[in-house]
């Protein structure tokens, strides 16, 4: 599951709420490994967890 | 036989008053094209090439478009109807996607938004203490979010990663602004699992001015500019005292959280006066309405309506788009300096073209 997800989220098409830690509860690693590579800076080739500047 | 090409269906060419720019909604990137090229590819139906007389030019601009997967080629007319149009509507399930609180926001106030799904949630600092942020981070870790950020506004702090090492554990967190400040730690990037982002400006202007840093582009991002106002569609901003507001820089408050139910909350959210500003979309803005970066630019300034079908702003955007310059660039002057005055109390825009087309042909001739 978990890979499935980070596969489909870096070819940008998860909704990026599927990763929420009520759907992923059992798998808390697995959320920590996700999480790990959807970091991002200020560029606009990396994924964000929002789809816009949150503030 | 000429060759057939059609537009990707997820480019999409946006117009502004000097140039236009590709909008890859599936790449998060995006490509600067001349107007020219926006009337020649803002069509669904297949590219008409031959309008460009000069061959030189028309092939050049056929291969940079192939080379950036911006067009296709296929092989008959009928084709095109393999690649539907994308819908333009926008809709999400979320009542707030974004949410500003300050972190000392009371447990009462938690526990009423706990009825709530939430996309995003900024925690607003002024003074950083570790434990104050540690237990307001854990208790809203506990709300169904998707991502949580965290914007530390005193200035001038040195930070390193034992400030935030206790943080780690909460899985929504993802980034930490600082401002005027410096981070450093000895953590390989890789196993960090937040980003502390380093702002070379104060939060308030940070928060009050469009940044380069906050333009982002994606499907989502698109349809809900094109849509609905890109800053305060769905946002909800908690202040101090816990009133009720549109974002962070609105005065009008629409009732206090601590003093009212969920359902009340719920009531106020949905009403059309606190929806009102999320309905504005940057067509009818002027001055934004010319810009290329419209949908993918998060402005937090307060719009106004006068007499005139459209709204404005009393204060300028960073960037000036009959100039194509962010104020940080240099040769970028003011909207007046160019010719484009817009009146403050009428809301009236008037446009000198010999003055802003003398300092255009300066600039990018
Ligand atoms: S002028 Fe500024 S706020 Fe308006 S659309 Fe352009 S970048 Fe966004």
């Amino acid at each position: 599951m978990i890979a499935k997800i980070k596969k489909q989220v870096k070819n940008g098409i998860a909704p990026l709420h599927l990763l929420s830690s009520k759907n992923l509860t059992e798998e808390k690693k697995g959320i920590t490994k996700v999480r790990a590579s959807l970091k991002y800076e200020t560029s606009f080739l990396q994924i964000k967890p929002s789809h816009r500047f949150p503030l | 036989m000429s060759r057939l090409f059609l537009r990707n269906r997820l480019c999409m060419p946006v117009k502004g008053y000097n140039r236009s720019i590709v909008y890859d909604l599936i790449r998060y990137d995006y490509f600067f094209i001349s107007n020219e090229v926006f009337e020649l590819i803002n069509t669904t139906e297949i590219i008409d090439f031959e309008c460009i007389g000069d061959e030189k030019n028309r092939e050049e601009i056929k291969e940079f478009l192939l080379k950036e997967e911006i067009i296709f080629e296929i092989l008959e007319s009928d084709e095109k109807f393999n690649f539907p149009v994308m819908n333009p509507d926008y809709s999400t399930p979320f009542l707030i996607t974004d949410l500003i609180v300050h972190v000392d926001i009371d447990e009462v106030s938690i526990d009423k938004l706990s009825s709530f799904t939430l996309r995003d949630i900024s925690i607003l600092v002024d003074s950083y203490d570790k434990n104050v942020l540690e237990s307001c981070l854990n208790r809203i870790s506990m709300l169904e979010v998707d991502a949580i950020f965290i914007f530390l506004k005193e200035e001038n702090v040195a930070y390193t990663y034992e400030n935030f090492e206790a943080l780690s554990r909460v899985n929504q967190l993802f980034n930490i602004y600082v401002f005027n400040s410096t981070y450093t730690s000895n953590l390989n990037q890789e196993n960090e699992l937040f980003t502390v982002i380093e702002i070379p400006s104060s939060f308030e202007y940070f928060s009050k001015n469009l940044d380069p840093n906050k333009l982002r582009i994606n499907i989502e991002m698109f349809l809900e500019a094109s849509n609905y106002h890109s800053y305060y569609h769905k946002k909800v901003y908690l202040d101090m005292k816990g009133n009720i507001k549109n974002g962070l820089y609105t005065d009008e408050h629409h009732g206090n959280l601590k003093n009212i139910s969920v359902s009340r909350f719920t009531e106020i959210i949905e009403s059309k006066s606190f929806q009102m500003l999320g309905g504005i979309k940057k067509e009818n803005t002027l001055v934004c309405d010319v810009c290329e970066f419209r949908f993918m630019c998060v402005d937090s300034r307060m719009p106004y309506i006068a007499n005139t079908e459209k709204w404005y702003h009393t204060v300028e955007c960073t960037y000036n788009p009959y100039i194509s310059k962010w104020k940080l660039e240099t040769d970028y002057k003011p909207l007046l300096e160019v010719g484009v005055a817009l009146h403050p109390t009428s809301g009236k825009l008037t446009i000198d073209y010999e003055i802003l087309e003398q300092y255009n042909n300066f600039l990018w001739q």
